[in-house]
C-alpha cells in the first residue's frame, strides 16, 4: 500500500506529511521539505534541513523498523519567524539518535569508514536535536535558526 | 531521474565519473558498485564530476571517503570537480574538505592529478 498524505494546519500552523517508512520514501520527503521552505528561506539553509530530515529518515527505516516496511513516518514542520523545527514521528523500535557516538573525522579515513556519518551531519548541522519515547512512538526533533 | 553514472578515462588514465541526480540510501550501493568495479581494474585515478549531483546525503560521502584510502594507496585518489553552492556548504560544514581533495572545475581537477 501506498501511503502519501500532506495537511496543512492553519489553527496550528504546521505542514506535515506521512509516508510509509521505506527509501522509495526519502525522495518525497526531501520535495516536501524543499517546497515547504524554499520560497521563505535562504536555499543553502534549506538543502541543510533536507539533509538532516533524510538522514533522520534513513535511520528511522533502517534501524527503527529494521527495513520490514511496516510502518509509516510522520513528519511535521513548524516555522516561526527565523526558527524551524522539524518533528519526526515513528512507531517501531526505540531509537534515540542522541545515544549513538558518531566516528571522529580524523579516523573516518584511516577505518575506511562507510557509516555512521549520517547523525554526525545532523549533529553539525541542527542547533538543538530533542528525542523522546512516548507511547511506543520514537518522536526525534531537529531546530535550526535560518535566513 | 534518480542517480545516472557515467565513466570516462582519459589518455593519462584518470577516471572521469559523471554523477547525475542524487545519491542516498537507495542509490549509494549502484554508487558504491561502480567505485569497486573501477578501484578492481586499478583504476585509482578517479575524479567524480559533480555538476549535476543534486543531492548527497551521507550515504554517498561514506562511500568516497571508505574508498580513499585504497584508492591512495594504489597510487591514485578521488577528487571531486564542480560541486553545486549547497552541495559544497554541506561539504564543508562535515569538514570533509579535510579528508577528500574538490576543485571549482574538472580542468582543475585533471591538471592536479598532473602536478
Amino acid at each position: 500500500m501506498t501511503l502519501e498524505k500532506m495537511t496543512t494546519d492553519k489553527k496550528n500552523d504546521f505542514l506535515s506529511l506521512t509516508v510509509p517508512a521505506e527509501n522509495k520514501s526519502l525522495q518525497i520527503i526531501r520535495n516536501f521539505i524543499v517546497q515547504s521552505l524554499e520560497h521563505s528561506f535562504n536555499k543553502n539553509n534549506v538543502y541543510e534541513l533536507e539533509v538532516c530530515l533524510n538522514e533522520i529518515c534513513e535511520n528511522i527505516v533502517k534501524y527503527s523498523y529494521e527495513e520490514n516496511k511496516n510502518g509509516n513516518i510522520l513528519i511535521k514542520i513548524k516555522i516561526k519567524s527565523d526558527i524551524i523545527r522539524v518533528i519526526i514521528i515513528d512507531t517501531g523500535k526505540p531509537f534515540n539518535i542522541l545515544e549513538y557516538q558518531p566516528p571522529d573525522k580524523d579516523m573516518l579515513v584511516k577505518n575506511e569508514i562507510k557509516g555512521k556519518l549520517g547523525i554526525r551531519t545532523v549533529q553539525t548541522i541542527c542547533d538543538k536535536i530533542l528525542y523522546k519515547r512516548l507511547k511506543e512512538k520514537n518522536r526525534t526533533e531537529i531546530i535550526k535558526k535560518v535566513k | 531521474m534518480n542517480l545516472i553514472l557515467e565513466e570516462k578515462k582519459n589518455a593519462d588514465g584518470v577516471v572521469i565519473v559523471s554523477v547525475k541526480g542524487f545519491i542516498d540510501t537507495s542509490t549509494s550501493s549502484a554508487f558504491e558498485d561502480v567505485i569497486k568495479k573501477l578501484y578492481s581494474e586499478s583504476a585509482t585515478k578517479i575524479i567524480l564530476d559533480l555538476s549535476n549531483a543534486e543531492f548527497i546525503s551521507s550515504a554517498g560521502w561514506g562511500v568516497m571517503i571508505a574508498y580513499l584510502k585504497k584508492m591512495r594507496n594504489g597510487g591514485g585518489d578521488i577528487k571531486l570537480a564542480s560541486m553545486n553552492e549547497k552541495v559544497e556548504r554541506v561539504f564543508k560544514l562535515m569538514e570533509f574538505d579535510n579528508l577528500i581533495d574538490s576543485f571549482k572545475t574538472l580542468d582543475e581537477a585533471l591538471k592536479s592529478y598532473k602536478g
